[in-house]
């Protein structure tokens, strides 16, 4: 046991430190101090029992933590983050190393919030009810398979669990509602993109006539495009379209977000004019007649042309 | 290329990602189609640390999922959310408070044993020192308290992250930096002024609202939380602390702390030196090392900071300053934060103050404009008026004024809007502008950065002058219990320690889900202000002049025999 009183440290036991790099094959630290050794052995120590303390029902022996700590430590030091998630990340380990009552404790404390991170993208109608796509999340969270590990190894303590957790859920259900639409694609369902609308005639005789090569020059267009403005468009089409949103995440203000976003737009206006010129041999008065279609157009095949190219 | 991780789309949806992550997800995004649409969704939700930020009907779904569900855990009148940090100290939670019915920051503290009786007490004393800090930088306790034997601190949600992360996003311009732990450094010497000593100062403890406000939080909990500690440690074997508390960052702790003997504010004082140091030169004044041998290295100074062009340019009465904020001995620190930040060079002007400036130029324009509609019943007994409206272009509310009652009540109300008011003056602008200036702002101002104050268009006050003043508020930060429930109409008020505010949300108008009303009472019981407006980026509400109508009307201040006092309203409609 480490004695920590001041001035009268103990550095020959810095034993769950020494366990952490037996677990991390070269580890360029190998070569560490006796006193970083201490620091560092207080450290877990601490961290264990902070986990120990918020999950009292839950028992993870130290060796066992600083073994699922050890995937994912950083190869400089602070070896444990500052802002190590310590309480969500025992849990997790907890999990991994199949403590008694942790599973129990995962499900009731984030697992039964998937319904609610999932909610926006599978729909009750949806062909795969919501509650079936949580549930396999949730398995693929705790349960080994044979792809792999239980996914909730993955998480490392960077941020909150609630957060990965949330991340985690919208992807593999997106992932799943994706497998299912390419299946009843390929059984023979038209394309929707090229179906009339019945509403708009001119629409609907720009499409019979122009509908592939708008296609391309579009394609071609977006392809033209720096990439945060690729980026941005493409966010815009998967329904982020706050400014405040896509300022967040660019790290930019709301309005200066809202005219890049204003910019690719207009920018991939003007080259999809210049390639559908340009390819239909049509003079800028013709192209501006349907200028109203395209513009009414792009949007929507955007999205689609987006979504296609997954 | 593979896609980013769960931790990094987490950390890019929620604006945390450093510049390097951020660009390389961004330039996986151009091309993966699959990712965008996880982030598109994400985005599409409310996230985690800015659980307020209104929802758009036309980006939400039809019934957007309450962020917290009703059957989530509780604690006493607290259902707890997600947690959205955590520390050494506990998990900190987004919660709602069903009695006052608004989002709380809640942290729960490890305790293993319960907390009763004489503990329970010191606690309780404590909150109310914490209550009575009432500071623009320092995050607003309401609440602190034992719940099954957990104790809990319930505290303004702040949107934004940590000192530390704001300073991982760097590097930031030596002046930003000082700026920033100027305003840190004012939260801490106020927790001074009403004796309370912060014990674990240091960047993780500092907040960043959204608007760059700095704000401390963890107030007085340390030495809580140290008892804590070691209850919980002692289940854990001896050694890992002591009576020393070493338990947390040893290395903003002061030589006396570390070795566990009685503190007072120069160990903040120190911490802060250590905090700001390592800030500025980008690395920690004294190196790694274990306690014992901290304390060697703490005696022997500082080591010699790198020379870089950006810390070559630092001045030396800066540098001088820090490390005699930390000397080893504390009777050669500067007694106090503000003696240190004395030393550390004159305070740059506020830097509100160009669009303090801006705001008082367009007000100016206004009247110039003859946008108000004054009126006969503009009294001469009515001292100021103010019209801080600063709308952005995209939001476009236009704004009227409408006298509503007269001080003679033989008059007639020169407006038909509205019935006849009980209350003085009142003024109405959008809540963000209700953030940037002080919404008290009444004649007199003793507060320096009320800068409006006093011009021509000062905000609207005729409430007789507050025996003291309080310092100036950023809006939502509310305090303090309830002193008049409003119940029916949904809206709550609370006792500040110098005025009354209340928040209404949502709207009373059914048809609208728009808009927020914010409302001062002077010590007097008189209204000084009242806000009424949409959420930021929200559309502006038709709606409005019914719903600021009936809000003002459930209102039961002031006392009868102000009845038929003048007031002056501006509402957007």
């Amino acid at each position: 046991m480490v004695n920590a009183a001041i001035g009268d440290v103990n550095f020959d036991v810095v034993q769950l430190a020494q366990n952490l790099f037996a677990h991390v094959p070269d580890h360029h630290f190998r070569d560490a101090t006796e006193s970083d050794l201490a620091m560092l052995d207080a450290r877990l120590r601490e961290c264990h029992a902070v986990g120990s303390a918020a999950w009292p029902d839950i028992s993870l022996s130290g060796e066992d933590f600083v073994e699922a700590l050890a995937p994912h430590v950083e190869t400089e030091w602070p070896i444990v983050p500052t802002d190590f998630h310590t309480a969500d990340f025992f849990l997790a380990a907890a999990c991994v190393k199949g403590a008694p009552g942790a599973v129990v404790a995962l499900e009731h404390s984030f697992l039964a919030r998937i319904p609610d991170y999932i909610a926006r993208v599978c729909r009750p109608s949806d062909r795969e009810r919501p509650e079936d796509v949580a549930q396999n999340i949730a398995e693929r969270l705790v349960v080994p398979s044979a792809a792999g590990p239980a996914r909730i190894a993955e998480y490392s303590g960077r941020g909150p669990l609630g957060g990965w957790l949330r991340v985690l859920s919208v992807r593999i259900a997106l992932n799943t509602k994706r497998g299912k639409s390419r299946f009843t694609s390929l059984e023979g369902r038209p394309d929707r993109y090229d179906a009339p609308t019945g509403v708009d005639p001119e629409i609907d005789l720009f499409r019979l006539k122009y509908g592939a090569e708008f296609k391309c020059a579009l394609e071609a267009a977006f392809a033209s495009l720096d990439t945060e403005q690729r980026a941005l468009l493409r966010l815009y089409a998967a329904g982020s379209q706050r400014g405040e949103d896509l300022g967040k995440v660019l790290g930019v203000d709301r309005s200066t977000a809202t005219r890049r976003l204003a910019r690719a737009r207009a920018h991939l206006f003007a080259f999809t004019k210049r390639a559908l010129t340009a390819k239909l041999g049509i003079t800028t008065g013709e192209f501006d007649s349907i200028a109203r279609v395209v513009h009414s157009r792009i949007e929507l095949t955007l999205s689609r042309v987006l979504g296609s190219r997954a | 290329m593979s896609c980013p991780t769960e931790s990094a789309v987490a950390r890019f949806v929620s604006g945390h990602a450093s510049a390097d992550e951020r660009d390389r997800v961004t330039v996986h995004l151009a091309d993966c189609a699959p990712c965008c649409a996880l982030v598109g969704a994400l985005l599409g939700t409310r996230s985690t640390l800015s659980e307020n930020t209104p929802a758009r009907a036309a980006t939400d779904a039809p019934s957007p999922l309450p962020a917290i569900p009703a059957d989530s855990q509780g604690l006493g009148r607290y259902r707890i959310g997600e947690p959205i940090g955590a520390g050494g100290s506990g998990i900190v939670y987004s919660a709602y408070d069903s009695r006052l019915e608004r989002r709380v920051a809640l942290k729960m503290l490890w305790a293993q044993r319960p907390v009763l009786g004489q503990e329970a007490t010191r606690l309780h004393r404590e909150a109310r020192a914490m209550a009575k800090l009432a500071h623009p930088n320092v995050v607003p306790v309401f609440d602190i308290g034992v719940e099954e034997g957990r104790l809990f601190v319930a505290m303004e949600l702040v949107e934004g992250g940590t000192l530390r992360a704001w300073l991982a996003a760097g590097p930031h311009p030596w002046r930003e930096v000082l700026a920033r732990f100027r305003q840190a450094g004012e939260g801490l010497a106020a927790a001074h002024r009403v004796g309370l000593v912060h014990r674990d100062f240091k960047p993780d403890n500092v907040l960043v609202r959204e608007d760059g406000t700095v704000l401390v939080t963890d107030f007085g909990l340390a030495r809580e939380m140290r008892a804590g500690d070691v209850a919980l440690a002692s289940t854990h074997g001896p050694g890992l602390t002591s009576e020393t508390g070493k338990v947390g960052t040893p290395v903003y702790m002061a030589p006396e702390q570390l070795r566990g003997e009685p503190v007072d504010v120069r160990a903040d004082v120190y911490a802060f030196s250590v905090a700001l140091w390592e800030a500025l030169f980008g690395e920690r004044p004294f190196a790694f090392a274990p306690p014992g041998d901290l304390l060697t290295r703490i005696a022997e100074g500082p080591t010699e900071p790198p020379r870089t062009p950006r810390t070559l340019e630092l001045p030396a009465s800066l540098v001088g300053a820090l490390r005699k904020g930390m000397a080893f001995h504390r009777d050669a620190r500067p007694g106090s934060i503000e003696a240190l930040l004395a030393e550390c060079g004159p305070s740059p002007k506020s830097p509100k103050a160009p669009r303090a400036a801006l705001i008082t130029m367009l007000v100016g324009a206004l009247f110039a404009g003859g946008i108000l509609i004054g009126r006969g019943t503009m009294a001469s007994t009515e001292r100021a008026v103010a019209v801080p409206t600063i709308q952005q272009a995209s939001m476009a509310i236009p704004t009227t004024v409408a006298t509503l009652a007269s001080s003679d009540p033989s008059d007639p109300p020169s407006s038909s809007v509205l019935a006849p008011l009980t209350y003085p003056a009142v003024s109405v602008a959008p809540k963000h502008l209700s953030r940037a200036v002080p919404p008290v702002a009444s004649a007199a101002p003793t507060a320096p950065s009320t800068s409006l104050v006093g011009g021509p268009l000062a905000a609207v006050d005729t409430v007789d002058d507050p025996p003291v003043r309080p310092p100036p508020r950023r809006g939502g930060a509310l305090r303090g219990t309830d002193f008049e429930p409003f119940g029916a109409t949904g809206m709550r008020a609370i006792e500040t320690t110098h005025a009354h505010e209340a928040d209404f949300a949502p709207c009373l108008q059914s048809a609208c889900n728009n808009v927020t009303c914010r409302l001062q009472v002077g010590v007097s019981g008189a209204v000084s202000s009242v806000a009424c407006s949409p959420w930021e980026g929200a559309p502006a509400c038709t709606a409005t002049q019914a719903c600021l109508e009936k809000a003002i009307r459930a209102l039961p201040y002031p006392a009868p025999e102000r009845v038929g006092e003048s007031k002056l309203f501006f509402a957007p409609l």
